[in-house]
């Protein structure tokens, strides 16, 4: 087997790089790695119990990409039986890599690990393999006494598309947990959107409005243009430089597909504040 | 009131000049020449005996049941029974002093007496630029220490009814708080003396040699009683005084918060305003039945600021503890409890046996000091609704950083408590963020120790760190675990299974809590076990890691069946499983 180690995997299970998807070009197996894949071979490695295998081994599946995916079960069990930090930094970056569901309840324990790196990689790695049990994790996680973990499971939930941790994430929000609003805006239904417009005024209006976002310009189908109107009305309502200024750059940023009963609302209450 | 000075002339003035009466007194008994002579020889006793012999007869009436406070305006004055209440714009220069039935006070040039239940002036006399030391009066005489006010020395005056001056001395040394009984001045001085000096021709006609400070003569119940720390009383087994053979009453050794004092050193005058010593102070009524010494109700009463605490005379144990809204600042010892009073003018009954509340007074102003004389005031039993427990809980977790020392004594005492109460209240202390390091050190000491309380233990430790419901603080896992584990609570298995995998409680209580699963833990607990042991085997970085990660290795191959120990077993094979711990198992999974 060839291994090479790859510093950013560790970099990112340390939080040293933003939790953002994975260029496609680096996604991108390399071409024969999923040939070289050899799942006996992987197992006898992984469950060598030598630091050196055990790595080259996870470093195979790493870079098979999702050409790896088969592999998924061999990273879990590993993480099962335990190993050192090192290497359960490594196989949990690997299980971020590979996104595959059912390796969330392997992941899962390692939130609640004593070592912080060790957290983190798990909230990182749930937050890209999904699914109920990656949930409920991330969902916990909130409750975490680590503020890191309590703001990437906050983040994590929005990418999840989660809306059962929506009622978790207002709680989070009102907590302190600015991410949370990032993701309440992405995963938000009525009544829980209007409950989320009441925090204005309470919470930093620049937190407010990556919520607000995630309201305004969701797609007709997930979400009704009511409840878009209802929250370009509470904005107006409040009449102050920092909304008039937001609502300007949401008109400017309007998709010419988007909802035009919305952006005409939008258009008035922006002429009504700059007068 | 303003006082009125009386239109009697003062006699002392034709006897300002002797400052050293010499007379002869006729009878039996032993003659000394001078009062406060330091060449005085030892007579074992057989002059006090004498004067004791003396008095005996002589009618020594109570002192008036009355409470007194003191402020900018004046002094306010209420009966212990609710009667008499008055005010006076006399201001004293120290604290009161309630004797016999009057109230002394010293103001600008005069000590003035008033009527203990008026308020009104009885008397006056020049009180020569000095401070009023102390008082006693027997309703016929009155005796004023008086002290000088630079160089030390003292003047010592015998005044009657009408406010003349029957008797002067002078003298460099410093004398304590006298009383009077039967025309004879009992009068503490060098801290090891009581002259006995006859206010009729200035003679001392005796003296008590006592082998402890002796800086008060008081009239408790109709006896005088001499001393500081203790108490001895005049009666007929005062001559054994010296040998240790008198009637004394004192209280048990016992280390008590901020080391209050039943009596403060006599020889000063105290302060007007009440001092810190006026919080922390022990109240007593000495009291002698059939010979046996002891004090009313065999209680006595140790205050700190806000807590108030009743101990056994005889062994010093905790009988009850109040926690009152604001710090005492002074009181007495009555019959049958304590009467206390605060600055904001409230004054409480506290009865003896149970600490319950069988009265109270508003003086209805804030003061700046109060004293209390119980005279014959009985206090009424009065019911407690609180265990010891609950009422050391009370106390222990008033947020007051004042009451530190007080509540650091009340924790341990909370220790003692079997009570299942004890247990709830050292568990909430545990929890507190706001509780002390070393209070929490203790509680959690205590917890740890605890054999009952175990609901109140489950109840705690069903909680865990959750930062969205405010949960900041978990429960002392460690010590619960130990003490669940001694009472082999396997109810208790589940929680510490789930506090095992919980990186907000400590390493040692995690280790605490996988020691008593190897105890409590069934197959319920498998899966907990085994998580934890798949997280640490290899990544333990802590004695205390370490040592849990072998308890749950233990815990496992006990409770785990076949697969718990092939986990062991493979673990203790695996190169990546940390040295220690697989030295540790090698044999676990075999077993």
């Amino acid at each position: 087997m060839v291994a090479t180690f790859r510093p950013w995997i560790l970099a990112a299970t340390l939080g040293l790089v933003a939790a953002a998807p994975v260029s496609s070009a680096e996604a991108q197996p390399k071409p024969g790695a999923a040939a070289a894949l050899d799942l006996e071979e992987l197992k006898e490695e992984l469950e060598s119990g030598v630091t050196r295998r055990v790595r080259d081994a996870l470093e195979d599946v790493y870079e098979a990409g999702d050409a790896g995916k088969p592999a998924a079960p061999l990273v879990d069990e590993l993480l099962r039986r335990g190993a050192s930090a090192p290497l359960v930094l490594q196989a949990l970056g690997v299980v971020q890599k590979l996104s595959v569901p059912a390796s969330s309840a392997a992941a899962a324990p390692y939130l609640r690990h004593r070592s912080a790196d060790v957290r983190y990689a798990a909230v990182l790695a749930l937050g890209s393999t999904g699914g109920p049990r990656a949930v409920r994790a991330l969902r916990s996680g909130l409750r975490s006494s680590d503020s890191q973990v309590r703001r990437g499971s906050a983040t994590a939930l929005g990418e999840l598309d989660a809306p059962e941790a929506v009622a978790d994430l207002l709680a989070a929000l009102q907590h302190g947990i600015g991410e949370a609003a990032i993701s309440v805006g992405k995963l938000c239904q009525p009544p829980d959107c209007g409950k989320f417009t009441e925090l204005l005024g309470k919470q930093s209006f620049r937190l407010m409005t990556a919520g607000f976002d995630g309201i305004l310009f969701r797609p007709k189908a997930k979400l009704k243009d009511e409840v878009k109107l209802a929250l370009v009305a509470r904005l107006r309502s409040e009449a102050s430089p920092e909304v008039a200024r937001y609502l300007k750059g949401v008109a400017q940023r309007w998709p010419k597909d988007g909802s035009r009963k919305v952006k005409r609302a939008i258009d008035e209450a922006v002429k009504e504040l700059n007068q | 009131m303003r006082h009125e000075r009386p239109m009697r002339r003062h006699r002392w003035a034709k006897l300002a000049a002797i400052g050293v009466l010499l007379g002869a007194c006729g009878g039996a008994a032993p003659q000394l020449d001078l009062a406060f002579n330091r060449d005085w020889q030892n007579d074992a006793g057989a002059s006090i005996s004498a004067v004791e012999k003396r008095v005996r007869g002589a009618e020594l009436p109570p002192n008036a049941a009355v409470v007194v406070g003191v402020n900018p305006n004046g002094m306010i004055g209420v009966g212990l029974d609710g009667t008499g209440r008055w005010k006076s714009k006399v201001g004293p220069e120290s604290r009161p002093i309630i004797t016999g039935s009057l109230v002394v006070v010293s103001e600008g040039p005069d000590v003035i007496a008033l009527d203990a239940k008026t308020g009104k002036q009885r008397w006056s006399v020049p009180n020569e630029g000095h401070q009023l030391r102390g008082a006693g009066s027997d309703g016929k005489l009155t005796v004023l220490s008086l002290a000088r006010r630079a160089g030390g020395g003292s003047v010592l005056l015998g005044v009657d009814a009408t406010g003349g001056v029957v008797r002067r001395i002078e003298t460099s040394e410093n004398l304590g708080r006298p009383a009077v009984k039967g025309g004879v001045a009992f009068v503490p001085w060098r801290k090891q003396y009581v002259s006995a000096i006859e206010l009729d021709s200035g003679d001392e006609i005796g003296r008590l040699l006592l082998r402890e400070r002796v800086t008060h003569a008081v009239n408790v119940g109709g006896f005088l009683y001499f001393g500081e720390a203790g108490l001895v009383r005049l009666d007929e087994r005062i001559g054994g005084a010296t040998s240790g053979n008198a009637n004394r009453v004192g209280l048990p050794e016992r280390t008590l918060p901020g080391d209050p004092e039943w009596f403060q050193d006599g020889t000063n005058p105290t302060p007007t305003t009440a001092t810190a010593r006026d919080r922390v102070r022990l109240y007593a009524r000495p009291r002698i039945e059939a010979g046996n010494p002891t004090t009313d109700s065999d209680r006595y009463l140790a205050t700190y600021f806000r807590i108030a605490m009743a101990l056994d005379s005889t062994t010093g144990g905790l009988a009850w503890v109040r926690t009152l809204p604001e710090s005492v600042i002074g009181g007495a010892a009555a019959q049958g409890g304590f009467v206390v009073c605060d600055a904001d003018g409230n004054v409480r009954m506290l009865d003896a046996a149970t600490g319950g509340e069988a009265g109270s007074l508003a003086l209805g102003e804030v003061i700046q000091s109060c004293v209390v004389s119980p005279g014959e005031y009985q206090v009424l039993g009065a019911k407690n609704e609180l265990s010891l427990a609950e009422q050391l809980g009370t106390a222990v977790e008033l947020d007051d950083t004042e009451m530190a020392a007080a509540q650091e004594f009340l924790l341990t005492e909370l220790g003692k408590e079997r009570d299942p109460a004890a247990t709830k209240t050292l568990v909430k202390l545990a929890r507190n963020p706001r509780t002390q390091p070393a209070m929490l050190q203790e509680a959690r000491r205590l917890i740890a120790e605890r054999r009952t309380g175990a609901e109140f233990m489950l109840e705690a430790l069903k909680e865990q760190y959750d930062f969205l419901s405010d949960v900041l603080q978990g429960p002392p896992v460690g010590p619960l675990a130990d003490a669940l584990a001694a009472m082999n609570e396997k109810r208790a298995a589940p929680l510490l299974a789930r506090h095992l995998n919980d990186p907000a409680n400590t390493p040692d209580d995690v280790k605490r809590a996988a020691h008593a699963l190897t105890k409590l833990a069934t197959s319920n607990e498998v899966d907990q076990l085994e998580t934890f042991f798949a997280l640490y085997r290899a990544t333990a970085d802590s004695p205390e890691l370490i040592a849990a990660t072998i308890d749950v290795a233990r815990a496992l191959v006990k409770v785990g069946g076949e697969d718990g120990r092939e986990v062991v077993r493979k673990a203790a094979l695996d190169p990546l499983t940390r040295a220690e711990i697989r030295q540790a198992i090698a044999k676990l999974g075999s077993s």
